[in-house]
């Protein structure tokens, strides 16, 4: 299921002793993933771990999860060149690991997956609960094996982003 | 096929501060052809997540560390082993992974590797530091050898490759220094024979006390009352420290530790007064004023620093005391009270210097002092010195809130009480300014039409006139409505050691974490004035080898901070001081089937 991410960085800056974030939108993302976190809620543990429970918390009507856990195919290991030359503007050092950064907020533009669609609230109307809903990126990795050795994997955690 | 370049690091090259260059690694040799079996590169950010209100919170802050990109391989050799192509190996040398003394061709932890050839783009072009082999015989595979390598990212410091950071902010920082003791008079000068380095060195500043600090030694080199000076390596020109040691004490590890006050200690061992037989000793004071001319502070301060200059401990020399408010030391008046308060006459006797000098410049004019980490000379204001940020060294890693001065709840307004109680004054006054007087007694008494809403009582030590109530009940009103009274903790990198408790920032902020650090720019003209221009102060300080962390509040000086214990919540009702004479007021307890009203009645 393709899934369009609009990527924004976060630039923090140090303005005369003022530390802050100026946030620019870089480039998009349009890939196939699957929400493996679906079938069992991911919910982060401490820095680089997370735990799974058992029960698909999904399954409850209006739940919204803090962090999911995505699947895909990054591209076919013919396809890397191609693949780079979509982050090329935006990359100091534009390999595979650095498709999507860390700390990088994806906004999700178009996705089958309701749950990447979910907007703040929906109750309110201001803008901020009414934009197309955001997530952070926590962790990326790529993998590949020799079962499949022309498939780039990888693996997605995103945490919402509510600002 | 895919193989390696294998890279081994040499000596640091002698970049002073944060060294950007790669030099430092070295091809060492190449290995034979790998089929690679499995690989996975994983990057993990750093983020801090915190409930705070009806969402959380994420502060993100780049990638975890050192450790933030990892990547594992796993592979096989068709052939002997992943030995490198040389002719000056010995033939059949295996994977291993233990250090060797003697150079060798064997690819070993710590070494780093880079890819070569086509066919593995995961690890990209950069250099991986092996932090672990592991390898095995497959004897179902005929014999391969199979190699699992967890390897580390080698961060390229000259790039900006995350684009969380600005180019130029928090990338080229260093996250340990290390710090070196000088003792005075060892030598007389600054050579490396005269430097020893120290282990965990620990320095905490404070505005209210004399600064500390602590380090180890894995022997015996320093005695109880040998003067040192604290260096780091980042700036070995300005000591960080200047003090003498106090106590040396084993530590659980069986080093030598070292406990250390700063020099002005020894003011607090010289007493005000000349010692000499017998039991009646003189009253020691300073009349103020004096032959009919009324003393500044700056005057006050050096009579009393005679007694200790009359006859200095080892040799240290308080200097005559440096005003850094650049106002009241050459004022009569005691600071912020203007037109007001004069210095009042110092009796000395009983106090040491140090004591003398705390009651003078601490408790009667609210100022800090301090002592000069180079010279010792004593330093006493408002705050000390206006210092820059330099966002490419004093980058701020964190900050968090830790306290909040301000009233658990946001009053409507202030009732201020004299010590005896007699003249409660309200602020603001009653509604439309007017208070009503009781109607129903014709006691005399105001009772308040307006007595709704919330309110805060203080209470001062002596008796007021209503117009000085008024006035201070007004400022403490005002005061306690701002929101600046926060006090924050701010981490900035290892080796940070240019700010001094005291100092005050001339731009500060965070709007990267929850609450916010409300930046605050400029210079703050008078602290006793005019809160809006009020600065961040630093109130404490600890420094150690691999963070420097800053406790900020406001540089304003607040009526809390003018009066001091005079001036103090009071949550209780007093009862007046009541003589026959007197009639009871608004205050005073109702008769038992009475009941107090607020709509204008006042019954007694």
């Amino acid at each position: 299921m393709a899934t369009t991410f609009i990527e924004h960085v976060l630039n923090i800056t140090m303005d005369n002793g003022h530390k802050k974030y100026n946030e620019s939108e870089m480039c998009s993302h349009t890939v196939d993933v699957t929400l493996s976190s679906n079938t069992r809620q991911v919910n982060k543990q401490t820095i680089d771990s997370y735990s799974q429970t058992v029960a698909p918390q999904t399954t409850v009507l209006g739940y919204q999860p803090e962090t999911v856990k995505l699947e895909g195919v990054l591209c076919h290991i013919a396809d890397v060149e191609d693949l780079l030359a979509e982050t090329a503007p935006y990359r100091a050092i534009n390999t595979l690991y650095n498709k999507f950064l860390p700390c990088s907020i994806l906004e999700c533009e178009d996705s089958d997956i309701p749950e990447l669609q979910v907007k703040i609230s929906s109750e309110c109307c201001c803008c901020c609960c009414q934009s197309k809903p955001r997530w952070l990126v926590d962790m990326f990795k790529i993998k590949r094996s020799k079962q499949k050795p022309d498939l780039i994997l990888f693996e997605l955690i995103l945490m919402r982003w509510y600002k | 096929m895919v193989q390696f370049k294998v890279y081994k690091e040499m000596v640091p090259c002698s970049c002073s501060g944060s060294c950007p260059c790669n030099s430092r690694w070295s091809l060492w040799g190449y290995t034979k052809s790998i089929n690679i079996e499995d690989i996975s590169v994983q990057t993990q950010a750093l983020t801090n997540v915190v409930a705070y209100g009806d969402t959380p919170y994420i502060a993100p802050f780049g990638v975890k560390g050192k450790d933030g990109r990892v990547a594992n391989i796993t592979g096989t050799y068709k052939d002997a082993s992943m030995k490198f192509q040389s002719s000056l190996l010995p033939s059949g040398f295996e994977v291993i992974s233990i250090q060797k003394k003697e150079p060798s061709g064997i690819v070993l932890n710590g070494m780093a590797i880079r890819v070569s050839g086509e066919g593995l783009p995961e690890l990209g072009d950069a250099l991986w530091t092996i932090n672990n082999i592991t390898w095995d015989r497959q004897a179902t595979e005929g014999g391969m050898w199979r190699f699992r390598l967890q390897l580390g990212y080698v961060w390229d410091v000259t790039k900006n490759e995350l684009k969380l950071y600005e180019d130029g902010v928090g990338t080229n920082v260093r996250d340990n220094v290390k710090f070196f003791v000088i003792k005075e008079g060892d030598s007389g000068c600054d050579t490396d024979e005269s430097r020893v380095y120290i282990n965990n060195p620990k320095i905490e500043t404070t505005l209210h006390d004399l600064n500390r600090a602590r380090f180890t030694l894995p022997y015996k080199t320093y005695e109880k009352e040998d003067i040192l000076k604290i260096y780091c390596d980042t700036d070995e020109s300005n000591a960080v420290f200047y003090g003498i040691v106090t106590n040396v004490s084993n530590s659980s590890n069986s080093a030598i530790q070292y406990e250390c006050t700063e020099i002005g200690t020894l003011l607090y061992r010289k007493p005000c007064a000349k010692l000499g037989a017998g039991i009646f000793k003189p009253r020691i004071r300073i009349p103020n004023p004096y032959k009919g001319v009324q003393l500044t502070l700056q005057q006050i301060i050096g009579t009393i620093l005679k007694f200790y200059q009359d006859s200095p401990i080892k040799g240290y020399n308080p200097g005559p005391g440096i005003d850094k408010t650049g106002k009241w030391g050459a004022s009569p008046w005691l600071p912020g009270r203007e037109n007001d308060a004069y210095l009042p006459p110092q009796i000395l006797s009983g106090f040491t210097v140090g004591k003398a000098l705390d009651n003078v410049l601490n408790e009667q004019c609210g100022l800090h002092t301090w002592f000069d980490n180079n010279t010792g000379h004593l330093e006493y204001g408002f705050y000390r010195n206006i210092v820059t940020i330099d966002p490419a060294t004093d980058y701020i890693i964190y900050s968090e809130q830790i306290q909040s001065l301000a009233e658990e709840y946001q009053a409507d307004g202030v009732i201020l009480i004299d010590n005896s109680a007699n003249n409660p004054t309200r602020y603001p006054p009653g509604s439309e300014g007017k208070d009503t007087t009781c109607n129903t007694c014709n006691c005399g008494g105001n009772v308040n039409a307006d007595n709704t809403g919330t309110y805060i009582q203080y209470q001062f030590s002596s008796d007021l006139t209503n117009e000085q109530l008024l006035s201070i009940a007004r400022r403490i009103y005002n005061d306690i409505r701002l929101a600046n009274r926060d006090t924050f903790k701010v981490k900035f990198p290892a080796g940070t050691v240019k700010f001094r408790d005291g100092d005050v920032f001339d731009g500060l902020g965070d709007s990267t974490v929850t609450p916010i650090l409300p930046y605050r720019g400029g210079v703050d003209q008078d602290p006793t004035e005019d809160p809006s221009d009020s600065c961040w102060q630093i109130r404490e300080m600890v420094i150690t080898d691999t963070y420097t962390e800053c406790t900020v509040g406001s540089t304003y000086f607040s009526i809390f901070d003018i009066y001091r214990t005079a001036l103090k919540r009071y949550d209780g009702c007093p009862a007046p001081t009541e003589t026959n004479d007197s009639e009871t007021n608004f205050y005073a307890l109702p008769a038992r089937d009475q009941t107090i009203s607020t709509s204008g009645e006042c019954c007694r």
